[in-house]
């Protein structure tokens, strides 16, 4: 009888598009459609998050409850904004409050030192060992805040528009524009004196 | 990479120089993640999950609904005897004589009035009132208590 149902429920015809799905989960918490939507935007929302918060076990947490916040709160999306610019505001939203609420209990145990992205991944990769500028440039990531890399990842990973990134962080679009070019500069500043030899 | 103008970097647009830093920054991005990402099964497990707990919280509004269906009238009742007590301070007093007087009567074989009667059995009905609110209450903690040990 489950079988027969979960059958019938996938030869259904699917909505096309993000809000369409999404209505659907609004309108009768349809799971399917909400499944749909977890597969198409969980790996994107995962990147994010891991790189704003350096644990790929947090990140997966942080992930999924992102997509049952979605789930739950598919009811309240208006349509003023792309599904995948709104769920990219809920992601970066909760990743940066998980980092705010993991810096505030460090600094209450007065542990100073947290991993990084950027640490916990070069514990493993070695991927770009021969580019030592590729070293210096996560060197230097490491010690950014994780607003910051939230920034890199949507502007260098995800490639998402300035307009975009403005709306998922909250930010004038000058304002996205000119905190680019400033993490610019720092990380070119980064490798220069990297590269160049101690005297 | 697709190459996209990043402003402030010159002001012609981006020049090899910039272009090739820009590669080499979305290396870097890449490369702090090194990590085989998501389980499999993960959006079947999220969907499954997130469905459940819809479903819970549901349950949990629909109880809250009920409970609060009951103890809103009992409550009011509660509240209209203290406001009676609080404008008429004598009340107590005289609820507490009715129960006196008709006692002291049956004890000393008198005849009972009607009135002290009627007056115990307001008495009765408010105290039973009481004891129903108190079961409610009771009760609503105790499914708060299942409820939070459940979810630990």
């Amino acid at each position: 009888m489950t079988l027969f149902n979960l059958t019938s429920r996938r030869s259904r015809p699917r909505p096309d598009s993000d809000s369409e799905l999404l209505a659907s989960v609004a309108a009768t918490g349809d799971t399917i459609a909400f499944e749909t939507l977890v597969e198409k935007y969980s790996a994107r929302v995962f990147a994010l998050v891991v790189r704003v918060t350096g644990s790929a076990p947090d990140a997966e947490d942080i992930t999924q409850e992102i997509m049952m916040q979605v789930y739950s709160r598919a009811a309240s999306f208006t349509g003023g904004s792309a599904v995948g610019t709104w769920i990219f505001r809920i992601a970066y939203n909760m990743a940066i409050d998980h980092e705010r609420r993991l810096a505030s209990r460090r600094r209450r145990l007065g542990d100073e030192t947290p991993l990084t992205a950027a640490e916990a991944s070069l514990q493993t990769s070695g991927e770009d060992e021969a580019d030592p500028r590729v070293d210096l440039l996560v060197e230097a990531m490491q010690a950014l805040p994780p607003d910051d890399r939230a920034l890199l990842t949507l502007y260098y990973y995800d490639s998402r528009p300035v307009a975009e990134i403005a709306e998922i962080m909250h930010l004038s679009q000058s304002n996205v524009k000119v905190r680019l070019m400033r993490l610019r500069r720092r990380l070119k500043e980064a490798i220069t004196s990297g590269l160049t030899p101690q005297t | 990479m697709e190459k996209r103008i990043i402003p402030g970097t010159s002001k012609a647009g981006n020049t090899d120089t910039d272009a090739r830093l820009d590669a080499l920054i979305a290396r870097s991005v890449s490369r702090l993640d090194s990590s085989p990402g998501l389980a499999p099964g993960f959006a079947r497990r999220t969907a499954t999950l997130a469905a459940a707990r819809a479903r819970r919280e549901r349950e949990r509004e629909e109880r809250r609904e009920r409970l609060m269906a009951r103890v809103v009238p009992v409550a009011c009742v509660v509240a209209a005897v203290v406001a009676l007590v609080i404008v008429m301070p004598e009340l107590p007093g005289a609820l507490a004589m009715s129960v006196a007087t008709p006692l002291r009567s049956i004890l000393s074989g008198m005849e009972v009035s009607p009135y002290a009667l009627r007056l115990v059995g307001t008495v009765a009905v408010v105290g039973a009132m009481l004891a129903g609110l108190n079961a409610v209450l009771r009760r609503h903690a105790s499914h708060r208590t299942q409820g939070a040990a459940q979810h630990t």
